[in-house]
């Protein structure tokens, strides 16, 4: 019993509480650079549905997501953004900018059935969105101009047939030292879409740690 | 110039981790608001420019309760930020007494209103305000 004890007390407790905390750290800040690098830099998505059809595919697509340029108020007419459902906060959809603040819209009101059509000004500080298939899509036709602060990103990149291409990979593994969280997302070369190489999320690696 | 880069590294490693930190902090748990506008009086004075402190941990789950005051970005201008009373859920009837009229506040939007309604521009002047602001 007493041997117990006394390897019990042998053992470096306290280099050990060091050692595990400056670990936690390195997590915790490579979490807050991922976090950031997400909502404020360039974030993936994945979109799927019918209302963006041809341009976006029903199974799903993986898009790259630019957000600092809706940050900096510069989208245009012909983008597509990924914004917040006026409907559901929880959700997020991806259509086409249709007008701006103080633009003059013309839409069909109900493509399928009949010819009619409206026109409205857009207010200011508010976007008309539209999804490419008038047909299935729920959009600003039935919820109405979108305030532009719902916007959270410009969709700038996208690879079709990503997910069936069935390559994307996450490696987590422990190194000796450390940790190094790596996604690697491959991308197979469809419809003369350039593929993107490769996106990279790095965790913070403190070097003097890795040399012990 | 190495050596002037190796003593200025750092300090600038330091800089970066404690910004990333601070932003993933304000974004997720809290983050500090000044005040400015007398639309709230009496609950925040306006001459005082009044600091209040901002939880963040509502966006997870949307679970807000009417009366709560909230901030949130103005659906006529994106970059600015309004603080204002929640009075009414999505669902909920309410009545505009200027305008004699009774509205329902539509799904994933919530009627805002300040404080000083004589001098503050909420919802009466531009409806419901979605959610996700």
């Amino acid at each position: 019993m007493s041997g117990f004890v006394r390897r019990l007390g042998g053992i470096p407790w306290r280099s050990i509480a060091g050692d595990a905390l400056s670990r936690v750290f390195l997590v915790a800040q490579a979490y807050c650079a991922v976090h950031v690098v997400d909502q404020h830099l360039c974030s993936l998505a994945i979109v799927r549905g019918p209302s963006m059809l041809p341009a976006m595919n029903l199974a799903g697509d993986v898009v790259a997501v630019d957000r600092v340029s809706a940050r900096l108020g510069r989208v245009a007419p012909g983008d597509v953004v990924l914004m917040i459902s006026p409907e559901d906060p929880r959700k997020s959809v991806a259509k086409r900018v249709v007008g701006m603040g103080g633009d003059s819209v013309t839409y069909l009101v109900d493509p399928g059935n009949s010819d009619a059509s409206k026109t409205v000004v857009v207010p200011q500080g508010h976007v008309w969105v539209q999804g490419d298939n008038v047909y299935a899509s729920r959009d600003s036709r039935q919820f109405g101009a979108v305030p532009y602060g719902l916007i959270t990103g410009k969709i700038f990149c996208r690879e079709a047939g990503a997910i069936s291409g069935a390559n994307i990979l996450l490696y987590a593994w422990p190194h000796k030292l450390g940790h190094k969280q790596l996604a690697i997302v491959k991308f197979a070369e469809k419809d003369k879409v350039a593929p993107l190489l490769c996106c990279c999320v790095h965790g913070y690696i403190d070097v003097k740690f890795c040399k012990l | 110039m190495a050596r002037a880069l190796a003593a200025v590294w750092p300090l600038a490693k330091g800089c970066i981790t404690g910004s990333v930190v601070g932003i993933t902090v304000a974004d997720g748990v809290a983050s500090v608001v000044t005040m400015d506008g007398a639309s709230m009086h009496p609950t925040f004075n306006p001459q005082q420019a009044e600091r209040v402190l901002v939880e963040k941990r509502c966006h997870y789950r949307y679970d807000f309760s009417r009366s709560d005051v909230i901030v949130f970005r103005s659906p006529r201008n994106h970059r600015e930020l309004m603080v204002k009373r929640l009075i009414a859920l999505p669902g909920d009837w309410i009545q505009i007494p200027e305008k004699q009229e009774i509205r329902q506040i539509p799904e994933g939007h919530c009627w805002v209103e300040g404080d000083n309604a004589a001098l503050s521009f909420d919802s009466r002047s531009y409806g419901p305000v979605p959610m996700g602001l």
